[in-house]
Order: structure tokens, then sequence, then C-alpha cells
């Protein structure tokens, strides 16, 4: 029974392993199309995507308690406000123009 | 158990009070770090008050000991002000009142508070110290460079951060191992905190000192890293010539730069005020957690609103991290997002009134005790409340305007570390220096400390208000003497310097006090001399290697003080009956 | 032995936490690192939004080098799992064997890594370039610097410090399980770097 459970384990890790090695083909892929806005997007989320696959089987998250999720909530809004702060500066600031602001 | 631990342990002087794993030892290792900072950072300033009191006149009796370089003839240049400036920020605040509020107190206390034999990771502990050691003699040895020390404030912004001496190099690898140090101890009380609680300590039993130093210890450990970030973007600016903060079409020396541009100088702003705001609340959290422990004994009552206090302490922590961009209204930032911050910051002085007004609601109907460090806990409260109260012009965009970067910054500011958190840290070191030495410090020493302390200060930072109000301009090496609508209030500069000078005079007693007592001090006669709840208080004096005697369960809040039907007017955590 | 008994939960989780110290400081640590490489992403962010041109990435970045580091890492990362398994199941030839898998293969990361600067610098591209360049240089050289902080770590527990297991033998497979999040999350913060650096 423990062969059976690790050889299950061992299945599933490399289940895991060849799908976000799939999901790097597609972004390479996506890079190509040369998507602007839209392709940012997409590679940003499906990179996302496959680092959550990896922190949830890999690191064991999903077997971790309420506090660890809480520690990792916390860092992930603290995160994305520290990412998000600076692109809607520059985006909105009457004192820089680039391809992406909106005025 | 903690027998067979200590005869396993042979323990030479060095293990023992050297590379020392207790969190007692560290815990003194970085109090007598911290304070030889204070007082060095505080005399910097000393220095820079005779330069603004009386600008251009050489300085009597020791202004030709700092060099042709630095003060030729005594006289002090511009160059050698604001190295003096840049070092009394930096060391005042990272390397002085951060390490004694958090390091020392949490250091010493949290273990003790919660119940547990040590920290949950002792040798890392020693590391924290040791590399906190390291990074704040690199910042000394500055001094000794050709070049002088850092000399572009403590904020240390580009693009001139970029370009000026190697005094700035040893600022940016120094600030780099000192938050190694802070996130390594951040980490140990976060882990500490939850996992070695004594049976029957719950949350909601923790000491209100706990709950402000694991929020900090948060704030630390998120905050802190973008700072490292940001000095690892500037040292690549120096050393490896690339451009994150130098734009496209920079003019130095009125030649055009040789690099690439297509940097931005705000990011460096941005990415400091990330880690500088959280800072703030670094520094008073420790402190407000330290008053309420005194003010909830010697008012011989539970603190009111003790949940809200706790949920306000929560709340702060969160919003600290959304509100950075106050300290940047004047940068040029689109009306969307100043809005977006303004309204943070409104927001954010809720919790902190919740939690002052706590305090002061707690003393009504109290059987108050005025000790010495109730003394200090008591000045701290409308201190720090007022100094509070200016920072809300500074908050609002609108009013920002003509106050930002004026000497009202520095009297707000100044207001809330100098006669709030320090006030609130002496209050530490008197209240707990019977359980560390087992002895009181003197009363006298502590009136004759606490007076002048509290009265100096108010003439030293009240005045920089008034000038702020009137357009002074900080970080200006002559005081203001060139500006034509300054005249009217530069005489306070003399007065301002005087009192810092008194102020000065006014530490001397405590700093005999402090080593004195440890000597001469009235000893305590029991392990519990302030007749307190909390769990520290519960060890032999002082707390051995293990700190308890017997094994702990905590049965009941943490200020569980007059209780109906108890025999006396305090029941212990750890005692069963009430 | 000793020590186990001084500071409790070393060894076996609390209850309430489910966690044993170490295993939460480290997640604490990681969340410290993630605000770390966040600012610097952040700065990218920033400074590409900001600038009127940003060069083509991938025309400048070898992708499939890239690539191949990406399925190098992920693989080490396969083989620290089977590392830490063998090392629970108590096969300690086997553990040894996917420990130096792990090793070789970061030392296989870094190699490629350092053909690939070496591809720059031989380009004329520095630090001082450009700020792309720039950006590329400290993210994956701070990156570097944690694969060398792993490689270390992971020597030490796959040679000099197996007499820890000696010692008890469920603390040196927690730290080895310690290691291994370290490890994960170093290859987590590449997947990032490699989409953001050479394919957005």
């Amino acid at each position: 029974m423990e062969e059976n459970s690790q050889q299950d384990e061992f299945q599933r890790d490399i289940l895991i392993y060849f799908s976000i090695i799939a999901m790097m083909g597609l972004i390479i892929l996506i890079s190509h199309l040369q998507l602007k806005v839209w392709g940012i997007f997409l590679i940003v989320s499906i990179a996302c995507v496959e680092a959550g696959i990896l922190a949830y089987y890999f690191m064991h998250l999903m077997t971790k308690k309420k506090t660890v999720h809480l520690v990792l909530l916390l860092t992930v809004v603290v995160f994305l406000s520290l990412l998000f702060w600076p692109a809607w500066d520059v985006a909105y600031s009457p004192r820089t123009h680039s391809e992406f602001t909106t005025f | 158990m903690s027998s067979a631990h200590d005869s396993a342990h042979h323990e030479s002087f060095i293990s023992k009070y050297v590379f020392s794993t207790d969190h007692k030892v560290i815990a003194i290792q970085y109090l007598f770090m911290s304070l030889f900072f204070l007082l060095f950072g505080f005399c910097l300033v000393m220095l820079m008050r005779w330069q603004l009191a009386y600008p251009g006149q050489p300085l009597p009796l020791i202004g030709k000991m700092f060099g042709e370089i630095n003060m030729p003839g005594g006289v002090m240049l511009p160059q050698f002000y604001n190295q003096l400036g840049a070092m009394h920020g930096t060391i005042m605040v990272f390397l002085g009142v951060v390490p004694l509020g958090f390091a020392v107190f949490g250091n010493y206390l949290i273990p003790l508070q919660i119940g547990a034999k040590d920290m949950a990771f002792p040798r890392l502990n020693m590391f924290s110290y040791w590399s906190f050691f390291a990074g704040g003699m690199l910042m000394l040895s500055s001094f000794f460079l050709p070049g002088g020390p850092a000399s572009n404030g403590w904020t240390s912004y580009s693009p001139l951060s970029d370009i000026s001496h190697d005094g700035q190099t040893i600022w940016l690898l120094s600030m780099f191992i000192i938050i190694i140090s802070s996130l390594l101890s951040s980490l140990n009380f976060i882990t500490t905190i939850f996992q070695l609680r004594a049976p029957g300590m719950t949350f909601e039993r923790l000491p209100f000192f706990i709950w402000a130093q694991l929020i900090t210890s948060f704030l630390l450990l998120l905050a802190f890293p973008p700072l490292e970030g940001a000095a690892f973007l500037q040292l690549f600016d120096r050393l490896l010539g690339s451009s994150f903060f130098l734009p496209t079409g920079l003019f130095v020396n009125g030649q055009l730069a040789d690099v690439s541009g297509g940097g931005n100088a705000l990011l460096w702003q941005h990415l400091f005020w990330f880690l500088g705001h959280p800072e703030v609340y670094v520094l008073i959290l420790p402190a407000l957690g330290i008053v309420t422990e005194i003010i909830a004994n010697n008012s011989r009552k539970n603190i009111s609103g003790f949940n809200l206090m706790r949920y306000s302490v929560i709340f702060l922590g969160f919003l600290s991290f959304v509100v950075w961009s106050h300290h940047t209204y004047l940068t040029g930032m689109g009306t969307n997002i100043t809005a977006f911050f303004q309204t943070t910051t409104m927001i954010i002085s809720i919790p902190s009134i919740i939690i002052v007004s706590s305090l002061f609601i707690t003393l009504w109907g109290g059987s108050i005790r005025f000790n010495i460090p109730m003394l200090f806990a008591l000045a701290f409260l409308p201190m720090f409340g007022f100094g509070g109260l200016t920072g809300l012009p500074l908050g609002l965009a609108a009013t920002d305007i003509p106050l930002h970067d004026t000497y009202y910054v520095i009297g707000h500011f100044h207001y809330v570390v100098a006669p709030g958190v320090i006030l609130g840290l002496f209050a530490g070191i008197y209240y707990w220096y019977p359980k560390a030495t087992g002895r009181k410090m003197n009363d006298i020493l502590g009136h004759l400390h606490f007076w002048p302390t509290l009265i100096s200060m108010n003439f030293v930072f009240f005045p920089m208000l008034i000038q702020g109000l009137m357009g002074v301009n900080r970080r200006l090496y002559d005081g203001g003497v060139t500006y034509l609508f300054a005249h009217d209030v530069l005489y306070w500069n003399v007065i301002i310097s005087w009192a810092a000078w008194v102020l000065a005079v006014a530490q001397i007693p405590f700093i005999f006090n402090f080593f004195y007592s440890m000597f001469k001090g009235e000893k305590v006669t029991s392990d519990n001399p302030w007749q307190s709840t909390t769990l520290e208080w519960a060890t032999p004096t002082p707390p051995p290697h293990g700190n308890f005697t017997k094994p702990i369960t905590v049965y009941r809040d943490p200020y569980s003080y007059s209780l109906e039907g108890a025999p006396k007017d305090y029941s212990p955590q750890d005692q069963k009956e009430i | 032995m000793q020590e186990t008994e001084f500071i409790p939960y070393i060894v076996k989780p609390r209850e309430d936490t489910g966690l044993y110290n170490a295993k939460f400081g480290i997640w604490l640590f990681l969340a410290s690192e993630v605000m770390l490489f966040g600012s610097l992403f952040s700065a990218y962010i920033l400074l590409r939004v900001g600038s009127f041109t940003w060069p083509v990435q991938s025309d400048l970045q070898n992708v499939p080098v890239g690539a191949i580091n990406s399925v190098i890492l992920l693989s080490s990362s396969i083989f620290f799992i089977r590392a830490w398994v063998a090392l629970k199941a108590d096969d300690i030839a086997k553990y040894k064997k996917f420990m130096y898998l792990v090793i070789l293969f970061a030392f296989m990361f870094l190699g490629l890594k350092g053909f690939e600067y070496y591809q720059h610098f031989s380009h004329g591209e520095f630090p001082k370039t450009s700020v792309f360049m720039a950006l590329y240089f400290l993210l994956t050289g701070l990156h570097a610097l944690h694969i060398i902080g792993g490689i270390l770590v992971n020597s030490y527990y796959a040679g000099p410090g197996m007499y820890l297991r000696a010692r008890d033998k469920q603390w040196f497979i927690n730290r080895v399980e310690v290691a291994g999040l370290y490890w994960h999350f170093v290859d987590l913060v590449w997947i990032f770097l490699f989409s953001t650096l050479y394919l957005l």
C-alpha cells in the first residue's frame, strides 16, 4: 500500500511536470504572436497558473493549515498593490506619456 | 529537562555572554548597541544645531577637532552639515530606535510573556544580532572614508545618490546587512509567537505588547525587502553604470551624463517609501505596546476597549502598506492616485486614535500610581497624540503643498518619535530594569531625567512647527539665513539649539542611573515588584536560562487587575485561583 | 536531543498551526523573498510602462536556452521531491543519488546562464547599455545568487551535514523538507523571470 501510494504520488508529480512544461510552451507560442496588451495579460496569467500549481503540489500548499494560507494571502495582497500601483500611476500621470497612456 | 540542558553546556565567558543564543543576553547586547547609537546620533545633531543657531561661527573648544576638510577653522562646511544630517537620520532610525523598540524589548520579553523558554530559532537570533553589529560598524566606518559618509539624507533620493561619493555605497551595503538582520529577527518573533505559546495562552490572552510586536514583525518582514531591492538597483547604478534611476537627458555638472538613460528617479522614491511608511509604524508600535503594559499595571485596571485595540492594531498594520505615497504628493502624481493615498492616509489615523483613546479612557477611574515608568507612559500619550495631529495637514494633499519639505515636517515626525516613541521606550527601560537586574533604578535621578527631558523636548520641536509654517525649508545648512521670508522666525533657531543642549544634559542622570543602579541600586524584595499580572514576572529575578522554573499554564486574560472577589488587586495569568 | 526538549515543535508539529517551527519560519522567509523579487518586478513594470521605446525582448534574448534552463530547473525540483521521499523511506543511497542530481542540474543551470551572460557581453550588452539589460542582469543575477545558496545548502545536506541524521532522524528529514521548499521557490521565481524577461 505504501508502495502504491508512492507510485501514485510519483505519477502525479510527473503529470504536473509535463503540464508545467506544456504551459511554458504555450507561453512561448503566445509571445511569438506579439499580441501587445492582451499578450502580456495572457502570459502573466498563465505564468501565475504555472507557479500556483508548483506551489500547490510541490510545496504541499494544499496540506497546509489556515495559518500559512493567511500569511500568503496577506503577502499576495501587498505584493499586488506594489505591482499594480506603478502601472496605474504612470498611466494616469500627466507628466509621462508612453504607448500605454490613455490620454 | 532544563538541568540536563544546562549541565551539558560547558559555557565559557564567550559562549555565555558574547556568542550567546539566550534571548535575554541577546536583548542586552542589542540594548547597549542601540543606546550607544542613540547617543551617537544625538551628538551628530547637536553639532548641526550649532551651525543652525550661529551659522558661520567657529564651534568653540571642539571645533578644530573635526579636521580641515569638515570644519576648517572650526566653521562647519555645507557638505559636512549634509553628512551629519544624513547620518543622524539613518543612525537614529535604523540603528537606534528600531533596534531598541523592536529588538531589545521584543527579544527580552516575547518568550517571557508567552511562557516560552527561548525564541524558536536561538542560533538565528544570535546571527541577527551579530549582523546588526556588523552593519552598524560598517555604517560608522563610512565616517573614515576620504570623502566622508553619505550626505543625501536618510532618504537617499536619486539621481543625486546615484552619482555622489563613496559614502553612499557604504550606506547601501550597511543597509543591506541591517535589513537581513531585521528580516531574520522578524521571522523569529512571528514563529515564536505562533508556535511557542504556553498551554492556555490563546491569542486573546496575549498581552497587547505581544500583539504590537507581532504586527511590527509582519511590517518589517514584508516592507523591508523592497528597500533591499531598491538598494540593489542603486548599487547597480553606482557600480555598474546602469540607469535605473537616471532619466534620459540628465545633465551632471553642466555635462550630459554618459549613461543609457531611460530610468526614473521616482522609482527610488516609491520603493523607499514603500518601506518608509511601514517603518514609522515599526517605530511606534513597540512603544504603544510598552505604554499599554505600564498603564494597565499602574492604573490597576483592565485596558478599556482591549478587543477594539487588537482589531485596530491589525487594521493599522494592514493599512500601513497602502499609504506610502503621501510622501510623494509633490512629485507630479496624477489626481486620481493622490486622492487614493489621501483617503487611505486619513483612514489610517482612525486606528491610532482608537488605541490612544483607549489608553486615556483606561485611566478614568483607575488607582493611578505615579512611579517613574508611569510618568513617562503618561507623558507619551499627549505628546504622541499631539504629534499625530500635526500630521493631518501633511496627510491632506492640498495643505501639504506649502508644508512639504519644511521644518513643519521635521517638527511633526520628531514629535511622534522623540517626545513620543522615545519617552515610551524610556518607560520600558525603567519598568523592566528590576526584572533584568534585580535592582530598581533610582527615583530621584528618574525625576531629574524625566522633567527636563519632557520640557526641553517641547522647546526643541514645537518652534520647528512654527518655522515650517512660515516656509523655512528643511536640510538648509545655514538655517534659512539667506531666505528673506524666514527672517522673522530665525531667532527660534537659537532657542531650539539651546533647548537641544539642555536635553542632552538631561540625559546624564539617566546614563548615570542606568549604570550606577546595576551595582548600587535598591534591591527588589520580590520577583514581581510592580504587582503585575503578565507572565514575565512569574520567573526568578533575573530569569535564568530557560526562564521558568515550573511548567506554565495560562488561566486568564492579561490585565486581570481588581477582579470581583479576588483577594489581591491583581490576578497573575498563571495562577489557577483568582 | 537536548535541544528538541528545550524548544518544542522542532520535530513534531504543533496541533493548532499544523506546522513544526522551521516550516513556519521558511514560509515567512519565502514571503519576504516574494516581496524582494516583487519590488524588482514592480521596477520592471514601472520602467517599461513609462518608457517611449522598449526593445523586443525575444530578439535580444536566447529563448531556446532560457526554455532549456526552465526544464532543467523544473527537473531538479522533481529530483528533490524524489530525494525527500527516499529519505523518508530510509533509502539513503537513493536520497544521495537524487540530491546529487539536484546539485548537478543546478550547476547545469548556472553553466547555461553563464553562457548567456557571455553571449550578451560579446554583443556589447552590459547593464549600462540599456535599462532592459540592466534589469535582466540584476534579476537573473540575484536569482543566480539564490541558486548558489541553494547549492551550498543542498550539498551540505547531501554530504557533511549527514551526521545530523545520526543525531536525530526526524529533525534531519524536516531540515531537508525545508531546504526543498526553498528550492521549489527558486524554481517558481524562475518561471516568472523567464516569462517576463524573455517572452513578454
